[in-house]
């Protein structure tokens, strides 16, 4: 039996392709579309394919841009001798949220998963490394995630670039701000302990 | 039935959902558990800790209708010095690989597990290739696997002097029976009387074991051949094993060419 017509079958069906978005999920925004005015549609679709032709990877530091090379490579106002290497584009916005970091980034796109078979050649390791060889890099930051993957690829990362006489370092772990140390697990509790510093 | 505790090491993780994490747990009591745990990847979560990879915890979970849902972790040991020397770490993966690939959902082993939890525990001091050798042969031995060592494996008799090991026959075989795996390569009789310490020594005096390099790349040679037969497959892990060695002397533990183990600390 056929529910919808065929166009309000094919919106729901792509919607319902999206993470986290269930047949019934993908049935209410499809019909939201639908009693919206046209423009909202129009809007959504143009944006859709928008993003989708325009945004490729910068070719310096392989981030999400829609100009080559991307805003925070070009700004000349920033520092060149600091890299930031982060797993994904999100981590650079949220680095970028801290207003903390005038250096510029590098994203590798994944982290080494050994057991999931991704291995340092899938991530943009030879990228990073071409580009130290060819700027004046003083230091190379290690923003990956705080867990096996992140460590692993962390570790990878430093036993290559240590050998070229860098600053090689890695971000900190500890307890989140507004947190309770009573409420914290142990492995975390340990890490804060062991990277704790005079004040 | 319903909630159960089981103490275990987190053999594997995947990311799942927004913020959840499929966990392979393989715990004392139980054997190999496929589980989920709920939320672990938001910043609040307390159990976070408690399920990445190698973590030996006490786990409460209870029975789902799929999978068997983790509600409380408590670390036993999170093993930090894993994590933190990647040589360590990629021993580390291979070995819980292994026991994710060979042992089968529901087959309790405890013996299994204690050489899971003594493995990882002692990959945090001595040489991780050596024991991720002594670990093979034992996990093969206890799951049914192990190789023939003493006799030929085809005829039973005497081994003599030419000796050959055949990944595809499952032991070593004698000269007279060469013919049936050609492909046999040679087994040198240090190799051999390695091969039969890391069965039975005591694996509190595995520093004492010197093993020379090429006995080192002739074990791994044979095991890795011996062990993908058994799987059927390649493991993933290994791989990383090798890019990890490629990439530089082992950062803690050097191997001179006498083959003797000097440690920088």
């Amino acid at each position: 039996m056929v529910y919808y017509a065929g166009p309000v079958a094919k919106l729901i069906e792509e919607f319902a392709k999206l993470p986290g978005i269930g047949p019934k999920t993908a049935q209410r925004l499809a019909f939201h579309i639908l009693n919206s005015p046209r423009e909202a549609g129009s809007s959504l679709a143009e944006a859709i394919v928008e993003a989708r032709e325009k945004i490729t990877y910068c070719t310096v530091c392989s981030n999400l841009t829609d100009r080559d090379p991307c805003q925070i490579c070009s700004d000349v106002k920033r520092n060149n001798g600091v890299i930031c290497v982060v797993e994904e584009a999100r981590d650079v916005v949220a680095m970028e949220k801290t207003r903390e970091f005038k250096g510029k980034y590098h994203v590798l796109h994944g982290a080494i998963s050994p057991l999931d078979g991704v291995g340092p050649e899938s991530l943009k390791i030879k990228e990073l490394l071409s580009r130290i060889q060819g700027e004046q890099v003083e230091e190379v930051i290690l923003a990956t995630n705080p867990n096996i993957e992140g460590e692993a690829t962390a570790m990878y990362l430093a036993r290559l670039l240590k050998p070229l006489g860098l600053k090689v370092t890695r971000i900190a772990h500890g307890l989140p701000v507004g947190g309770d140390l009573e409420y914290a697990d142990e492995v975390t509790l340990s890490k804060a302990l062991e990277g704790r510093r005079e004040i | 039935m319903g909630i159960y505790k089981a103490e275990a090491i987190v053999l594997r993780t995947r990311k799942y959902s927004e913020a959840d994490q499929l966990v392979t747990l393989f715990s004392r009591q139980r054997g190999k558990i496929p589980a989920i745990a709920k939320g672990v990847r938001k910043v609040k979560s307390r159990r976070r800790g408690g399920v990445q990879p190698f973590t030996h915890g006490a786990f409460v979970l209870y029975e789902g209708r799929s999978l068997d849902h983790i509600t409380q972790g408590d670390v036993i040991d999170a093993f930090p010095a894993l994590t933190a020397d990647l040589d360590r770490l990629a021993y580390a993966s291979y070995i819980t690989e292994l026991v994710d690939g060979l042992v089968e959902e529901g087959q309790q082993n405890e013996k299994v597990f204690l050489l899971l939890l003594t493995t990882l525990h002692l990959m945090t001091t001595e040489d991780p290739e050596i024991l991720t050798r002594v670990f093979e042969m034992r996990l093969t031995n206890f799951l049914g696997y192990c190789p023939e060592l003493d006799s030929c494996v085809n005829c039973g008799g005497e081994l003599g002097t030419a000796v050959r090991f055949s990944p595809e026959l499952g032991g070593v075989l004698c000269g007279r029976c060469l013919s049936h795996d050609p492909m046999a390569a040679r087994l040198t009789p240090a190799t051999l009387a390695v091969m039969k310490q890391l069965l039975k020594m005591d694996l509190r005096r595995l520093g004492v074991l010197k093993v020379n390099q090429g006995i080192r790349s002739e074990l791994e040679k044979l095991l890795n051949r011996y062990l993908d037969l058994r799987l059927e497959r390649r493991l993933r892990s290994r791989d990383f094993v090798i890019t990890v060695k490629e990439t530089g002397s082992f950062s803690d533990v050097v191997v001179n060419v006498e083959g003797e183990r000097c440690d920088e600390h």
